[in-house]
């Protein structure tokens, strides 16, 4: 049984938590968060007990850090920990700098305690199913891909943090990251990206608002469109969505979260419209990934996403930044 | 009545133009002309229009023509249509060399006859509600635009470089440039492309993705693929997003289907939008009748093919190319 510290109770602890907790009733459960008021309401939810960071890594009972803190915190938080002797599961970006991510994963390298990152578009089941269905339904070669993620603003963040590219590195760090360490897993490494956002190439800026489209070429010949949005207004009926389709030599394989919908609500209370357009399931892909992540723990072996995956996966992102920058071309070694 | 001669049948959009022509009142297919006799007498039968061995007394006898050849060869009967002072209605693109494009607009010119080009996707009710959408500020700024214009791999003569000029690029890069360059009013600028031969065994691209600039200040993507599959239902797709500040609006221009399962043939999808090609012939009929200038013009197509040709060296660059 563990005992897991997780330090920030925004909307990620929130998920994680909710997931420990269909995972196992009784396992002891710590929250970590400055805002002692979002601290509390995650520990009433879901029994967990309120801790700060110093009592979580004196307490060596808690042998799980789990990190759903802003991105510009991770690198610290989980040096900490890994020093303090935990393992860690760390949310997706691992950091926004590849120093600091490989500062990280040299610090659990030491440790010899396991290192995870929160890559859980593995997990999602119309996506783990791809590279099965490609191969059962003779899809062939996958030669070419688009993936589309993306909808309003995240604005729900503490100081509205997303917004500041020095923070969370604006929707290429933050969101098609996704989408990269997805199609490193499906198609290996990726040699050049061409890419613009209007974060970092448009004249035309506005705050919490961020569109970015990256072409990618990859080692094996194949080409990739990848579009990241937080650029749909507040408010919309539906808030975010993700979209791919998949060419094989031999035939393709589509999904989009807009047509495959399991239900649709429609009503009017006390004249205030409500629209709902939503695909509920028992299956839970974070529960999954943790699952996934306990789990090594538990059987001292390689854990599915481990640093040197998240490092690659934040490089192609970095290159995107850099090309949408320069407005270039990016070659994926020169992003060091 | 107004009389309309066919040069080239190459193009499978020359069946849908004469079959749009067909439903028209007061509307004569003079006859249809091809280099090649067997697909001349094969199409004119599937068609129940008259074939024509004489060029040149075809064109003579017709008030326009529409010239649905190989794209190399387009510039061949436009340029003996305008020198006998008849008006053209070109299948895109315009030509595979702006060498070709720009004589072709300028002897149009010289001789004073309209030289339409067959972009029917400007014509899509949907466009021109985009246009009025953008224009009103529904958006704000607009910042980025994702498009897509994919399709079958085509095979037949597209596939021979020599008469089709190139591959996907070619084929599939014009109708949205053309759109864009309508709904923003702005010239595309510079371009970044990458493509490659990785479905088909082929002479020429079957993928591509570019990268535009736009004078408006804009960036653009754009899929270009033949990557339906022939088990796909639907020929294929144009789609575009237009992201603002304000709003994103969805194009999906084709999407008006109707989903047909049958055991016998598999399944389908079927179209009951408003038939673009028709709207296109009856432009050109209008063209013809009152002698105004087209919707979109021989120049739309030079202007279209720039791009095709600067995405073509920028392939062999490598890099990101002025478009010129
Ligand atoms: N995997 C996914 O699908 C997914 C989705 C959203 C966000 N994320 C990632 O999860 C992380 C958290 O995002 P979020 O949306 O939950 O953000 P959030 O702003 O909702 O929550 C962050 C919380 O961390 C707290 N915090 C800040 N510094 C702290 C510290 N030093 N110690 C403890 N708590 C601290 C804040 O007070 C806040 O409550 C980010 O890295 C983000 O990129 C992943």
């Amino acid at each position: 049984m563990h005992s897991i510290a997780i330090l920030g109770a925004g909307m990620m602890g929130n998920v994680h938590a909710r997931a420990y907790r269909a995972m196992n009733q009784t396992s002891s459960l710590w929250i970590v968060d400055p805002v002692a008021s979002r601290a509390g309401v995650l520990a009433e939810t879901y029994g967990a007990a309120v801790a700060n960071f110093e009592e979580v890594l004196e307490n060596d009972g808690i042998d799980i850090v789990d990190i759903c803190t802003p991105t510009f915190t991770h690198r610290d938080l989980a040096i900490s920990a890994l020093e303090a002797g935990k393992h860690v599961f760390c949310e997706k970006p691992v950091a926004l700098k590849l120093r600091d991510a490989r500062a990280m994963d040299e610090a659990a390298g030491k440790s010899g305690k396991k290192f995870m990152v929160g890559h859980v578009v593995r997990f999602f089941p119309q996506y783990s199913a791809v590279k099965e269905l490609s191969v059962a339904r003779n899809i062939g070669e996958i030669v070419m891909a688009r993936l589309y993620r993306g909808g309003s603003f995240p604005s729900h963040g503490i100081d509205n943090w997303f917004a500041d590219p020095e923070k969370s590195g604006g929707v290429f760090v933050d969101l098609s990251i996704h989408d990269f360490d997805f199609l490193r897993t499906l198609l290996g490494p990726v040699t050049t990206v061409e890419a613009r956002s209007s974060m970092l190439s448009s004249d035309k800026q506005k705050s919490s608002f961020d569109h970015g489209m990256a072409i990618l070429k990859f080692e094996s010949g194949a080409l990739v469109h990848v579009e990241g949005s937080w650029a749909e207004p507040p408010g919309m009926p539906v808030g975010f969505g993700t979209f791919y389709e998949f060419i094989g030599t031999r035939g393709m394989i589509t999904n989009s979260y807009e047509r495959e919908t399991t239900l649709k609500l429609q009503t009017s209370i006390e004249g205030k419209p409500k629209y709902a357009q939503e695909n509920p399931a028992h299956f839970d892909p974070y529960a999954a990934e943790l699952e996934s992540f306990t789990l090594s723990v538990d059987e001292d072996k390689e854990v599915p996403v481990n640093g040197r995956e998240a490092i690659e996966s934040l490089r192609i992102a970095l290159a995107a930044n850099l090309s949408a920058k320069l407005l270039r071309p990016v070659e994926l070694s020169e992003v060091h | 009545m107004t009389k309309i001669g066919i040069l080239g049948i190459a193009h499978m959009h020359g069946y849908s133009y004469a079959r749009a022509l067909k439903g028209m009142n007061d509307v004569e297919i003079t006859g249809l002309y091809d280099d090649d006799g067997y697909r001349m007498n094969k199409a004119c039968r599937d068609l129940g229009i008259k074939s024509c061995e004489d060029l040149e007394e075809l064109v003579a006898g017709s008030d326009g023509v529409i010239v649905t050849s190989e794209n190399s060869t387009h510039r061949k009967f436009v340029e003996i249509a305008a020198r006998k002072g008849k008006h053209v209605l070109c299948e895109k693109p315009i030509a595979t060399t702006l060498e070709d494009a720009n004589a072709m607009v300028e002897i149009c010119k010289e001789n004073n006859v309209k030289l339409q080009m067959a972009f029917p996707v400007r014509y899509s009710a949907s466009v021109r509600k985009a246009k009025e959408i953008i224009r009103a500020g529904f958006l704000g700024d607009v910042i980025n635009l994702v498009g897509t214009n994919h399709g079958r791999m085509p095979g037949g003569w597209f596939t021979d470089p020599e008469l089709s000029g190139g591959g996907a690029v070619m084929d599939h890069t014009v109708h949205v440039v053309d759109t864009v360059r309508w709904l923003l009013d702005c010239e595309f600028t510079t371009v970044y492309a990458t493509f490659g031969t990785l479905i088909y065994d082929i002479q020429v691209e079957d993928c591509g993705l570019e990268m535009f600039k736009l004078s408006t200040g804009q960036y653009m993507t754009l899929d270009c693929s033949w990557s339906r599959p022939r088990a796909h239902p639907y020929w294929g797709d144009v789609t575009l997003r237009i992201v603002g500040t304000k709003g994103t609006l969805f194009l999906d221009i084709f999407n008006s289907k109707i989903e047909v399962y049958s055991n016998e043939s598999g399944s389908s999808w079927e179209n009951y939008g408003d038939n673009l090609d028709q709207l296109l012939i009856e432009e050109f009929v209008e063209v013809l009748r009152s002698g105004r200038s087209p919707f979109t013009i021989g120049e739309d197509g030079l202007q279209a093919l720039k791009v095709v040709c600067s995405a073509y060296r920028s392939f062999e660059e490598g890099t990101e190319t002025k478009i010129v």
